[in-house]
This record gives structure tokens, C-alpha cells and sequence, in this order.
């Protein structure tokens, strides 16, 4: 009606019309938002403890396997603890020995060592070291009467990693061993600060038994029979200078519904405090598929080689870190997580820092920085 | 929502209270135009009784084709599409977008003589409603922030409706001059606002912090909405007054003040302010908002939680801290007067001596409205060719940029039938009347009988 109205009486009215231009029947409704950049803050993440990182599917082998012989106090410090009757000699095979029962005698039982189970190789394999490192030999004795005894106890250890001796010490003990004596302490090494190598060989040498006469009667019982040498082992789990330790394939995955955007560009800035005394360099990284976290994602460029530096728990390592990600094609979607290599390393400066499963990664004042736009599509 | 149903959001939440005087400027050029004392108060008509005048103004200082762009192909695409650069967009908008759309409506006029002058009554009914957006909002929505800070401050959107009674008074006072006043008693009926008159948003990296204050004005003589236990207004606690004593919701007071001059015959000098004057609102219903919201980010999320659900419960919790700092907090009843736009109008016409049909003349007007001064200088002409028939239309140049007019009346026995139009150039998106540049329109349509 006012169309007809204006157009009724002058034709200036014509210059103020409808511009069919603009029409919005023809209204594409796609908008991008924040085109040039948004900058969002993601915060702080974790603490992720050592004990959550060897919790993950990839580690779990790893902790299965150390879980045997790797205690933790009740601090959380990783500690190796090993025990073992290795060496059992029959007192009535030694009764066998005697020229004459009825008159005491000296056995001559040889040499016998051992070394902490297979844990050494395995943590020099990996390149941790041993800190307050302590080894209690002892004897069981199967007689109602003390005896004498003589021997040499050699403790060495040896760099597994060059095959060079890098510890040795060696004491000649003779001790006389009570009536009935169980787990008498014949020696009780604690190794040097400066040792981080386990040892590889503790070894009772020479050992001489000074008998009494009719030694079978002697003997306590038929169940506690045996004269038995026993070594007992602690010491915690230091980072070492040598830790080489690479865990490919560890895929850390996420939820983030990238496939609502469409950014193309993304960066994500963050501190990483480590109170790990390890060095941890992630290199290879790739992108994996948001169905399928096993597969790459190969339209998506992301930064390559981050280190993050080792620390303490007393003296936490900071490390900035930013991570690019960008889409060679359109846009950043289909994100399931990152696929990346590992490697740990010792850190410098602390090699002799107890490892704890309390020691952890965390991220700090995490921002997201994402260009390209957040476009919402005309879906009519 | 469309936009019918915002407009009438923002009506009913309220504006910059004040209405622009609306007078219909062509008016002036008519020549048995009953209500031109509407335009200057000293302009003596004729004895007659006016039916309804419908007068709409639209006036806004940023035209759609900021926000709409036509692509080679006779598509549309928004300023957000990506298509669009930051600076084509951002570059086409004032620092504050601002518009105002008023309605005035005469429901009835009356014109008599009486001891020797001109006296005339009207009863009207003004409602309207504003929005002013700051540029540093659009610029935030389009590009974005990495680092620094964004003032939004200075976003408000008001309305009212109000009821006018006036009474106009016009006297020959010699030959050649002739004086009015227009007494206007102003009632509001409702009206509210809401200011935002600080809204700064910092990102440095680590924080998204909000500083906030909004402040919320509304009348309550139809409805006083409630408060929860915490001193929140709850839209969901409204309590409705239908007793008879729910108007007005404050008192208004104007005047027009008018001069007109006839030195030679067949010329007209008309000068008029008009709405000197404003209104003492009562709000009743007035909450403030105010505080600084923050968001650092997550908190300590587990790996297991990143997995999960942590992204979601982080943008209901930043949801969260954000509302809490937005929601209005119910304050002290309050008094506030606004003063009314001030409108000035200088007009001037002269019927040519060789031909009386036809009259020339120029117009210029100045509106204080608030935010969005505007002026405007025209040239016109008049043609009556017949009784029946009155004609004119104008050219000229205002602050949004050249403007025109045209109006005609037609009469009917004692009949009289007008309308006109004031209207910029550069077109409207069709079917609406969305003006695609800057622009000031008035539509006016009124029926009169003359007595």
C-alpha cells in the first residue's frame, strides 16, 4: 500500500526503493567469527604424575615388568628391593665331609656369589642408576652350638653399560656364628654415594666352616638343616646420567570438537613444569584421526620436536612450549589426538635425584591461539 | 526471533526514553494543511476536527548495506561472511551504531477560534524504541582478540509510550506576525532502558577478564517484576497491577514556541522550537548489574578428564562465572528526568505573484536527539492546481546526506486526506522499509475535517 502510495506521486520516490540486490530470500547465512584470531586460556592440567604416565596403555609392560622388584616407600620413591637364600649347604652332607665325627673339623666350603636378580641389567639397560645402596649378607646357622667361621666377602659392581668395574670393596670376616643363629649379620655394605651402578657380584669366598665334634647331633632339626647364605638388597632409583629410554607411538588422545570450527590455524602455548629428573624430547608428532586414533591424519601440520627440560621436586624445571597446528588444506577437523615419539633422557644435574611416582608433568597458563575463524554454516 | 518480535523486545524493555518531536515538516508547504501548527504553534488554520494522524520516524546513522553485501552471483552475504575484509566492514560503521524508530499517533485534533486567536487541542499517543551498538563490538565479533583489551561500553537499548494532551494557542498579534505556544502534558505510560555503560573485556594470555556494569531502568506501573532470595530480579515473580491507578508512570511537561511572518503578501516566514520540555520518569523496576567475571582456564584436569568431559563442563562453568556477574541485582526505586529531543525549524515560502498556484520555498531543521543530533536544509515547491488538489515536494541535504520530500492532500467536501514522505536516497531492502544507507525517514498519512 505505501508502495503505491510513494510511487503515486513523484518519481524521486523511485531512488528510494527496494534494491532487489539485497533481497533476502537470497540471504547466505554462513558467518566466520574471530577471522583473524581468538586467544582463549586453557589453564593448568594435572599434575600427571609418574605413576598416571605408567599407567597408560602403552607403559602399563613396562611397569608390569618392573613391578617385582620396584617398591615404592612411603613417600613414593622408587625403591629396588631384592632378597634371596642363594647359596643352602647340607649340614649332614658336610657331617659326610668329617674325617672323624667325633672330633671337631674344618669344612672347606668353597666359594659362592650372587648379584640382585636380573633388576641391574634391566635398569642399566635403561640407563637408571642406584642411590643409598645397601646389601646385608647373613647366615643361618642349623647347629645348637656357635662355630667359627672364615671368609672373604667381595661386593663389585660394574658399569653394564661399558662392561668397566666401576665399584669394588672386599672384607675378610671371621666371625663366630651363635648356637642356633638365624639370619646373623656377617656383613653389611653400604655403598658410596658416588655409586650408582647396582652390584653385580657379591660373592662369599673361601669360606671355612670351623666345626664342632658330632656335628649330627648338632644339627637343630631335619627342617633347619642347611647352613644358609643369604643377601638382602635396597637401594632407590636414581635418573641416572645415562637414560635412554624411546617409547614410540605414544598417542595421547583428545576430545575436542574441532569438527564445529573451523579454524585453520591453531596454537597452543604452555609452560611444562617437570619435577621428572628427566629430559623428555617428543619428536615425530602426528595427528590422528578423531574415529579412528590409530590413524593419521595427514592434512594436519604439527610442530615438531619438543624438549621438556628435567627437574626436581625441590627444584622444578620450566619449560615454554608451544605447539602449531595447521591445516594444509581447509580446516582443522577431524583431531583425535597426537601420536608422537618419546624420548627420555637423563637430565643434567640430576643424575643422583630419587625417582617418585609422585613426580609429575604439568601444564601451566595453557593458551590456545586460533586463527582462520569460527564460521557457522548457513544450514538451510 | 524476527525482527518484528525484537523490536517489540526492545520496545517493551526499554530506550532513551525521550520521543523526537514528529511533525510533518511538508506540512508547511500545504496550504490548507489543518495541523500545520504542529510544526510551529503560531501557524493559524482553520476551525476544524482531526481524526487520526499517523506520523512514523526512522532515523539511524548506519544504513543494512553495512551489514549485507550482494555477491556477483545475486546472493546476499552477511559482513561476518568471510568474503567480506575487516576493513570493507568495520570501515562503513560510525563508532556507535546507532537507531532510533518513533511512532506518533493524533487520535484526535481540534482547532477553533475563539477571544481572538487560535486555540487547538490533541490527544497522542508516542511510543519508540533505540539501539546503540559500539563499533568495538562488531570489530571484536569479526576478528577477533590474541592480547589486549576491547571497550564495548556505551551499548544501550530503550523504549517508552507515552500519552500527550495538548493545548496550542495562536494569536494575529499585527498584519504581519503572528506568535503560538503549545503546552504539551506529557504521561508516561511505560518506558525503560538498558544502559551498559561500562563493558570492557582484557585477554592477556592467561585471562578472558569482563569488567561490567549494566543498568536497568523500566517503569513498573503495569508490572513490578520480583526478586529471588539472593536480590536477583526473576522474570519468573511478575506481579501484575490491573487496578485503575497503574498510570502514569512519572509526568512530563513541554512546550512549542512559534513565530510567523507575512512582511509581503504571499510570503512566509515560519521559526519554531518545539519540545522544550522532558518527562520525570518513575522507575520502579531498576537493577544493576556490575563486576568483573574471569576465566583462567581449566583446573587441574586430569588425563582421564581431557579424554572426557572437560572442555564441556569448562564452557558451562565459564557460562556460569559470566551470568553471575550479568545478572541484575534489584536497586532502589528511582526518579529520573530526561529532557525531550529539542527540535528547531526554520521555514520560508513565497507564492509567485504571476502565478499563485505554485509557491517556492526552503526548510532547515535541527533535532537534538540524543546521540543522534540530526539537520537537514531543503528546497521546495508547492502546487495547488485545484481545490482538491495540494501538492509539494522538496530536494535537499541533511546529516545523513541528500534527502527529499514529497506530500500531497486531497480534499473531499470537508475531507481532508494527506500523506507524505521525507526519505533519503540509496533504496531499502524489499519488502521492508530497512534503509541499506544512513538515513532519516518520516511517513506521515492524516485525515482532517474542516468545520
Amino acid at each position: 500500500m505505501k508502495k503505491y502510495f510513494y510511487l503515486l506521486f513523484f518519481p524521486l520516490v523511485l531512488w528510494a526503493c527496494e534494491n532487489k540486490a539485497y533481497d533476502t530470500e537470497n540471504l547466505n547465512k554462513e558467518v566466520t567469527l574471530f577471522e583473524k584470531e581468538i586467544s582463549i586460556p586453557v589453564g593448568n592440567m594435572g599434575p600427571f604424575t609418574l605413576e598416571d604416565i605408567l599407567n597408560t596403555e602403552k607403559l602399563k609392560g613396562i611397569k608390569d615388568m618392573l613391578g617385582d622388584v620396584l617398591k615404592t616407600d612411603s613417600e613414593g620413591y622408587l625403591k629396588a628391593d631384592a632378597e634371596e637364600n642363594f647359596w643352602l649347604i647340607s649340614a649332614y652332607e658336610v657331617a659326610l665331609n668329617a674325617p672323624d665325627l667325633t672330633q671337631p673339623f674344618d669344612y672347606k666350603a668353597g666359594s659362592k656369589g650372587t648379584a640382585p636378580s636380573g633388576l641391574a641389567s634391566l635398569l642399566a639397560a635403561m640407563g637408571f642408576g642406584c642411590g643409598e645402596q645397601k646389601v646385608t649378607l647373613c647366615l643361618t646357622s642349623p647347629l645348637r652350638e656357635a662355630f667359627k667361621m672364615n671368609t672373604t666377602c667381595n661386593l663389585s659392581c660394574m658399569n653394564l653399560r661399558t662392561y668397566q668395574p666401576s665399584y669394588s670393596e672386599s672384607v675378610s670376616l671371621d666371625p663366630e656364628i651363635p648356637s642356633g643363629a638365624s639370619s646373623y649379620v656377617l656383613k653389611e655394605f653400604v655403598l658410596p654415594d658416588d655409586v650408582s651402578d647396582m652390584p653385580s657380584e657379591i660373592e662369599f669366598a673361601d669360606v671355612v666352616f670351623h666345626l664342632p665334634a658330632n656335628l649330627p647331633d648338632k644339627i637343630r632339626s631335619s627342617r633347619i638343616s642347611n647352613f644358609t647364605f643369604y643377601m638382602g638388597y635396597t637401594g632407590y632409583i636414581t635418573a641416572g646420567s645415562n637414560v635412554s629410554l624411546p617409547i614410540n607411538d605414544f598417542i595421547i588422545k583428545f576430545n575436542i570438537p574441532l569438527e564445529s570450527f573451523t579454524f585453520s590455524d591453531a596454537q597452543l602455548s604452555m609452560n611444562l613444569v617437570s619435577t621428572l629428573p628427566l629430559d623428555v624430547t617428543l619428536s615425530n608428532l602426528r595427528v590422528m584421526r578423531a574415529g579412528d586414533p590409530t590413524e593419521q591424519n595427514d592434512n594436519i601440520e604439527i610442530s615438531q620436536n619438543v624438549v621438556v627440560k628435567g627437574g626436581s621436586l625441590e627444584k622444578p624445571a620450566v619449560t615454554p612450549v608451544t605447539f602449531q597446528l595447521k591445516a594444509k588444506e581447509g580446516v582443522l577437523a577431524d583431531f583425535g589426538g597426537i601420536k608422537a615419539n618419546i624420548a627420555i633422557s637423563s637430565a643434567p644435574g640430576f643424575a643422583k635425584t630419587r625417582l617418585s611416582l609422585k613426580e609429575s608433568v604439568s601444564v601451566q597458563s595453557a593458551t590456545a591461539t586460533l586463527r582462520g575463524g569460527l564460521t557457522i554454516f548457513d544450514h538451510e | 526471533m524476527n525482527k518484528r518480535t525484537l523490536l517489540s523486545l526492545a520496545v517493551l524493555i526499554g530506550s532513551a526514553l525521550a520521543l523526537n518531536a514528529q511533525t510533518f515538516q511538508e506540512g508547511f508547504f500545504l496550504r490548507n494543511y489543518a495541523r500545520a501548527y504542529q510544526y510551529n504553534p503560531a501557524q493559524i488554520t482553520h476551525h476544524f476536527i482531526g481524526g487520526v494522524q499517523y506520523n512514523s520516524t526512522s532515523h539511524n546513522n548506519v544504513g543494512a548495506s553495512s551489514f549485507l553485501y550482494p555477491t556477483a552471483d545475486g546472493g546476499l552475504i552477511t559482513a561476518f561472511n568471510s568474503a567480506i575484509s575487516a576493513d570493507t566492514f568495520l570501515g562503513s560503521l560510525p563508532e556507535n551504531s546507532r537507531m532510533r524508530d518513533d511512532i506518533h499517533a493524533n487520535l484526535v485534533s481540534y482547532g477553533f477560534f475563539a477571544g481572538g486567536a487560535f486555540h487547538t487541542v490533541d490527544l497522542n499517543v508516542r511510543g519508540g524504541y533505540n539501539v546503540s551498538v559500539p563499533k568495538e563490538l562488531f570489530a571484536f565479533v569479526k576478528l577477533g582478540m590474541e592480547t589486549g583489551s576491547r571497550n564495548f561500553s556505551n551499548l544501550n537499548v530503550g523504549g517508552s509510550v507515552m500519552a500527550e494532551l495538548a493545548y496550542g494557542y495562536a494569536r494575529q498579534v499585527t498584519p504581519w506576525l503572528s506568535v503560538g505556544a503549545r503546552a504539551k502534558l506529557l504521561l508516561p505510560i511505560m518506558g525503560g532502558r538498558y544502559d551498559i555503560p561500562r563493558m570492557n573485556m582484557t585477554i592477556n594470555g592467561e585471562q578472558v577478564a569482563l569488567d561490567y556494569r549494566g543498568e536497568l531502568y523500566l517503569t513498573n506501573r503495569l508490572t513490578q517484576i520480583g526478586t529471588n532470595e539472593e536480590g536477583y530480579l526473576d522474570l519468573r515473580n511478575l506481579s501484575q497491577k490491573l487496578d485503575l491507578d497503574w498510570l502514569p508512570s512519572g509526568a512530563g511537561l513541554a512546550v512549542d514556541l512559534g513565530l510567523v511572518f507575512t512582511p509581503a503578501e504571499g510570503l512566509t516566514i515560519s521559526a519554531s522550537v518545539l519540545d522544550l520540555g522532558g518527562v520525570y520518569w518513575f522507575f520502579g523496576n531498576r537493577a544493576m548489574s556490575s563486576g568483573v567475571a574471569t576465566f583462567e582456564g581449566l583446573e587441574n584436569v586430569s588425563m582421564a578428564q581431557l579424554n572426557k568431559t572437560a572442555l564441556k563442563d569448562m564452557a558451562l562453568d565459564v557460562g556460569n562465572k559470566f551470568l553471575q556477574v550479568l545478572r541484575p541485582v534489584a536497586s532502589q526505586d528511582k526518579w529520573q528526568w530526561e529532557s525531550l529531543p529539542l527540535q528547531a525549524n526554520l521555514g520560508v515560502k513565497y507564492e509567485l505573484p504571476f502565478w499563485r498556484k505554485l509557491a517556492v520555498g526552503a526548510t532547515g531543521r535541527y533535532l537534538n536527539s540524543l546521540g543522534l543530533p540530526y539537520w537537514d536544509a531543503r528546497f521546495g515547491l508547492e502546487i495547488n492546481p485545484w481545490k482538491w488538489l495540494d501538492v509539494t515536494a522538496n530536494f535537499g541535504t541533511g546529516a545523513r546526506g541528500l534527502v527529499f520530500g514529497t506530500a500531497v492532500e486531497f480534499k473531499f467536501h470537508h475531507f481532508r486526506l494527506y500523506g507524505g514522505l521525507q526519505n533519503g536516497f540509496g533504496g531499502t531492502i524489499p519488502d521492508t522499509s530497512t534503509p541499506l544507507k544512513p538515513n532519516f525517514h518520516v511517513f506521515t498519512v492524516g485525515l482532517t475535517y474542516d468545520l
